[in-house]
C-alpha cells in the first residue's frame, strides 16, 4: 500500500475545472515535487487534496488514499484524527501561519500530538529557549523552522510543504531543506513539496511531478523529467548561475486563464511541437502526457 | 564614458542603525551594475538612497541625467481601478514627454491594444512591462530596477531580463539591478557587487566574479545556488554565529576568520574590488 495514491482529482472553483485528472502516488522516503507556474494548480492540488478548500472551490472527482484511508470521503472526526497526526502542512509564509500574540511554546499547545515541543525544536536545530518568544522575535528562517518543528511534532508520516523556502535567502532556504533531507532519513516520513523553482526542486526530491493549467503533463523520477515540451522548456529558461553561459530561452505567450482553457492540451498553444492531434486531450503514457514524445 | 551615475562612500543610517557604509558605485551610460545580497544587506537601500528615496548620512551621489525606479511587485505597483493608459499617460504629462502611450507601450514589447485594459486583465510579466514603459516616460538616463522579476513566474522572468538588456544596449541605458538571484545578475549584468550588512564584499565583472570569487561570502552565495543535477547534500562553507559582526561584518558566519576580522577590512583592487583580510 502506498502512503499517499491520488487518483483523478479533479478541483472546481465554481464553474471553471481548475485542476483535471491529477493522479500519482508516494511512498514512504519519497521526496515528490510538484512544479507549477501561479495558476497551474499546485496549492488547489494539495489543498484539495487535504479538503482545506472553502466554498466555492469544490473536489469534482477523485480518490484520495493516505495509508487506505479516503480523505476525501472521511467525516470531520476522521479529520481531525489524521490532521497532524498522519498529515501535516508547512505553510508558504511561517509569519502569516504562526499567531503573532502566541509564544512558541502556545502554538505547539495548539498542536494535536506536540507532546515533546523541546525535542521538535531540537531536531530543527532551534534552542528551546523560543518557545518562551513571540513569532516577530525570530527570524524568517527560524520562523519557517518553528513550522517545520510543528508539523514534525507529532511525527506524521506524511510532510505536505507548500512553498515553504520561497521567501527565504537561498543560504537559509538551503540550510533549511539539509535540515529537512536529514530528518527524512532519520525519521523516513514522505514529503509532497510544491514549488515553482524547478531547479531546487532537481537538487533535492526523488520523484518530481509538473503541472500545467491544472494538468499534470510529466512525471517521473528526478533523473527522467525532462521529456516534456513544457518541462523542457522549464529547464531552458533559467540562466545558470554557474558554470557553462548557456543563452536561456523563454516560452512564448503565457498559460491560459481559468475562464478560457484551450481544448485538449493545454500547453498545445504555447507548444513548438504541437499539431492538430493536440486538440484531444493526450493520455499519460511512461510519465509524460504527450502527443509528440 | 563620463559616468550617468557616481556614488562616492555612501553611508545611509537608520537611527542607530548603519543600513549602508562606505559604498562606491560608478555607471556609465549602457553599463549594467547588479548588487548582489540578502534581506537586509541593504541593496534596496542602496537604490533607495540614488533614486532620493532616503537621505544620505555620508558620502555623495552624483547623477547625470533622470533616474526612474521599477518595483518588485508588478500587482501593487499598477492601481486597480485605472487603465494602462492612465498610468503612463500621467508621467508623460507631467514631465512634457511627446511621446504617446502607444510608443512607450511597443517599446517595452507591449501590443499598444494594452493601453486601454486594466491592470488585472494583464499577467505578472505584461504588468512589469507597463511599469517600465512608466519608468521609461520621463526620459531616465538610469534605471534602477529592485528585483523586477522575483514575482514573476519562471517563462515570463527572460523575457523581463531580455526587455532590460535590449534597453540598455540599443538605447543606452545604465541599469542598476537589485537582485538575489546571481543567475539573472550574471546574465544581464557586466559587473556585479556583493553586498552584506550595508558593505561591499566584492566587486567584479560578472564573469570574473562567478568563475574566481575571492571573497568567503560570495563563495558561499555561489555555493547556496541550486545547480541543476547536482544534490544539495554539501553543507555549505558557512559556520554558525552572529549574522553582524564589528570589523568585517560576515566574520562571525566565515569560516575562514582570523584575528585581523575584528578589523574592517580595507577595499583592494580596482577592477575586482575584495574587502577581505585573506591574502587572495
Amino acid at each position: 500500500m502506498s502512503l499517499l495514491r491520488v487518483e483523478d482529482l479533479g478541483v472546481a472553483y465554481g464553474p471553471h475545472q481548475a485542476v483535471e485528472g491529477v493522479s500519482f502516488t508516494l511512498e514512504p522516503g519519497q521526496i515528490l515535487g510538484l512544479v507549477g507556474e501561479s495558476g497551474s494548480g499546485k496549492s488547489t492540488v494539495i489543498n484539495g487534496m487535504l479538503r482545506l478548500l472553502p466554498a466555492p472551490a469544490r473536489v469534482t472527482s477523485g480518490v484520495v488514499e493516505l495509508q487506505g484511508c479516503d480523505l476525501l470521503q472521511a467525516t470531520p472526526e476522521v479529520l481531525q484524527d489524521l490532521r497532524w497526526t498522519q498529515v501535516a502542512v508547512v505553510p508558504q509564509s511561517a509569519l502569516s501561519a504562526l499567531n503573532p500574540v502566541l509564544t512558541i511554546g502556545a502554538h505547539f499547545g495548539d498542536t494535536r500530538g506536540a507532546h515533546d515541543p523541546e525535542l521538535a525544536l531540537s531536531r530543527v536545530g532551534l534552542d528551546p529557549k523560543v518557545l518562551a518568544q513571540y513569532p516577530h522575535e525570530l527570524s524568517g528562517g527560524m520562523r519557517q523552522r518553528v513550522a517545520l518543528a510543528l508539523a514534525l511534532a507529532a511525527t506524521p508520516p506524511l510532510i505536505v510543504m507548500d512553498e515553504p523556502t520561497t521567501a527565504l535567502d537561498v543560504v537559509v532556504e538551503r540550510d533549511i531543506l539539509r535540515t529537512l533531507l536529514e530528518l527524512q532519513a532519520e525519521l523516513g516520513f514522505g514529503v509532497l513539496f510544491i514549488t515553482h523553482d524547478l531547479a531546487l526542486l532537481q537538487s533535492f526530491c526523488t520523484h518530481i511531478g509538473v503541472l500545467y493549467a491544472g494538468h499534470l503533463v510529466e512525471l517521473g523520477a528526478v533523473e527522467d523529467i525532462g521529456t516534456h515540451p513544457y518541462t523542457r522548456g522549464l529547464l531552458d529558461a533559467i540562466p545558470p548561475a554557474i558554470g557553462e553561459d548557456r543563452e536561456p530561452t523563454s516560452i512564448p505567450g503565457a498559460p491560459p486563464r481559468i475562464d478560457s482553457m484551450p481544448p485538449g492540451c493545454r500547453f498545445a498553444p504555447r507548444c513548438p511541437l504541437a499539431d492538430s492531434k493536440c486538440q484531444e486531450r493526450p493520455p499519460f503514457v511512461d510519465g509524460v502526457a504527450c502527443w509528440q514524445c | 564614458m563620463l559616468a550617468v551615475l557616481s556614488v562616492r562612500g555612501l553611508g545611509v543610517r537608520f537611527g542607530d542603525f548603519q543600513a549602508l557604509s562606505d559604498i562606491d558605485v560608478s555607471l556609465a551610460p549602457g553599463q549594467a551594475l547588479a548588487v548582489v545580497g540578502e534581506s537586509g544587506s541593504g541593496k534596496s537601500t542602496l537604490a533607495k538612497a540614488v533614486a532620493g528615496l532616503v537621505p544620505a548620512s555620508s558620502g555623495e551621489i552624483a547623477l547625470g541625467g533622470a533616474v526612474q525606479m521599477v518595483f518588485q511587485d508588478p500587482f501593487g505597483s499598477l492601481n486597480p481601478v485605472h487603465t494602462i493608459r492612465h498610468h503612463v499617460a500621467r508621467p508623460l504629462a507631467l514631465h512634457g514627454n511627446p511621446s504617446t502611450v502607444e510608443d512607450l507601450l511597443t517599446r517595452v514589447g507591449l501590443d499598444p491594444g494594452f493601453a486601454d485594459k486594466y491592470p488585472h486583465e494583464l499577467s505578472g510579466g505584461q504588468r512589469q512591462r507597463v511599469n517600465i514603459a512608466r519608468a521609461l516616460a520621463p526620459r531616465p538616463k538610469i534605471l534602477l530596477a529592485d528585483e523586477p522579476t522575483s514575482m514573476l513566474d519562471v517563462s515570463s522572468r527572460m523575457d523581463i531580463l531580455r526587455l532590460l538588456k535590449r534597453l540598455r544596449q540599443e538605447e543606452g541605458l545604465a541599469l542598476l539591478f537589485i537582485t538575489h538571484d546571481l543567475a539573472a545578475a550574471r546574465w544581464l549584468c557586466d559587473r556585479v557587487l556583493v553586498l552584506y550588512a550595508g558593505r561591499l564584499m566584492e566587486e567584479a565583472a560578472s564573469q570574473v566574479l562567478v568563475t574566481q570569487p575571492q571573497h568567503p561570502y560570495t563563495r558561499l552565495l555561489l555555493a547556496a545556488a541550486p545547480r541543476p543535477g547536482e544534490r544539495i547534500d554539501a553543507p555549505l562553507p558557512v559556520v554558525d554565529g552572529p549574522a553582524r559582526t564589528p570589523g568585517c561584518p560576515f566574520s562571525g558566519r566565515c569560516p575562514q576568520a582570523f584575528d585581523a576580522c575584528t578589523q574592517t577590512p580595507k577595499i583592494r583592487g580596482d577592477a575586482h574590488r575584495v574587502a577581505c583580510h585573506l591574502e587572495s
